[in-house]
């Protein structure tokens, strides 16, 4: 019995350990090289977490990007037993990483367009609501291929998020207009709609189990 | 929800792939369920008992007892 569980779980640690490490590698690089381009002291507070957020959309759908063009490569850097159920997976995953691709690269724009800036502010508008039409229409398309659970995860998610959002901007709002601290500013309100839905997704999807090593 | 559905998986010679494939689920449903993150629907819980020709509360078991009883 012992001999059967160390057996099971070397793989298993070797995988998470490769996951974190992978993981690790590239948040630190793009967050080191990404962020230090970005951010060379001329950005506030807000516009540097929009793009940290964008980053994050961006980089998870690369990775999941990685992992359908290399479906070995990818069982060994996303949380799937192999190869295979990328494959079985493959028409949902394109479509996530689509769409977190769109959006990231969506929000990054965002704080980087300006009246100077070599993205004008429409460019930037336009290509934030192109991204949501891809998303839109991605998300309609791939929902007649979720299976029950994807689909409660789906519904679990947008109830977290729609708490939490809405908790945060209703006591912040309130706070404000009592001038009890300073009132949002739009690139907040875009990172905590952007990054609440990011972290409902991640509460979710921890809570079925999803983020556990397999 | 505790279940024996691994048990019932493993004694017919299936994998989790196998499992969701015949089920026409993910493979991640079906390995939430074995570690009870996830109940099914009753649907595919009837289905899971066709599948290995059993009752539903032979794979689930439900500790709740009736007020009284």
């Amino acid at each position: 019995m012992t001999i059967i569980a160390s057996a099971t779980k070397t793989p298993k640690m070797r995988k998470l350990i490769i996951q974190l490490a992978f993981g690790g590698l590239i948040g630190g690089l793009a967050g080191y090289f990404g962020l230090g381009v970005l951010d060379d002291g001329a950005m506030a507070a807000d516009q540097v977490i929009v793009s940290g957020i964008g980053l994050v959309y961006l980089l998870m759908g690369l990775i999941v990007g990685v992992g359908l063009i290399a479906p070995k490569l990818g069982s060994n850097i996303l949380n799937v037993e192999d190869a295979d159920e990328i494959r079985d997976q493959r028409r949902i995953l394109t479509g996530s990483a689509i769409c977190m691709v769109a959006l990231g690269a969506a929000l990054m724009a965002l704080p980087l367009s300006g009246p100077d800036s070599a993205i004008s502010p429409l460019s930037a508008f336009g290509g934030l609501l192109a991204a949501l039409v891809i998303l839109t229409v991605i998300s309609i398309r791939d929902w007649k291929y979720y299976d029950e659970m994807m689909l409660q995860l789906s519904r679990d998610a947008g109830n977290i998020a729609f708490c939490g959002i809405g908790g945060t901007l209703l006591v912040w709002a309130s706070a404000a207009s009592l001038g009890l601290i300073a009132a949002p500013t739009p690139l907040a309100l875009v990172a905590i709609i952007s990054g609440g839905f990011l972290l409902a997704i991640f509460i979710a999807s921890g809570r079925r189990g999803l983020l556990m090593p397999r | 929800m505790e279940n024996h559905l691994k048990y019932y998986r493993e004694k017919a010679g299936w994998s989790q792939g196998e499992l969701a494939r015949r089920l026409g689920v993910s493979r991640q449903t079906i390995n939430a369920v074995e570690t009870d993150k996830y109940d099914p629907s009753l649907p595919l819980a009837l289905r899971m008992a066709k599948l290995f020709a059993c009752q539903v509360q032979e794979i689930f078991i439900d500790h709740w007892e009736a007020e009284g009883n």
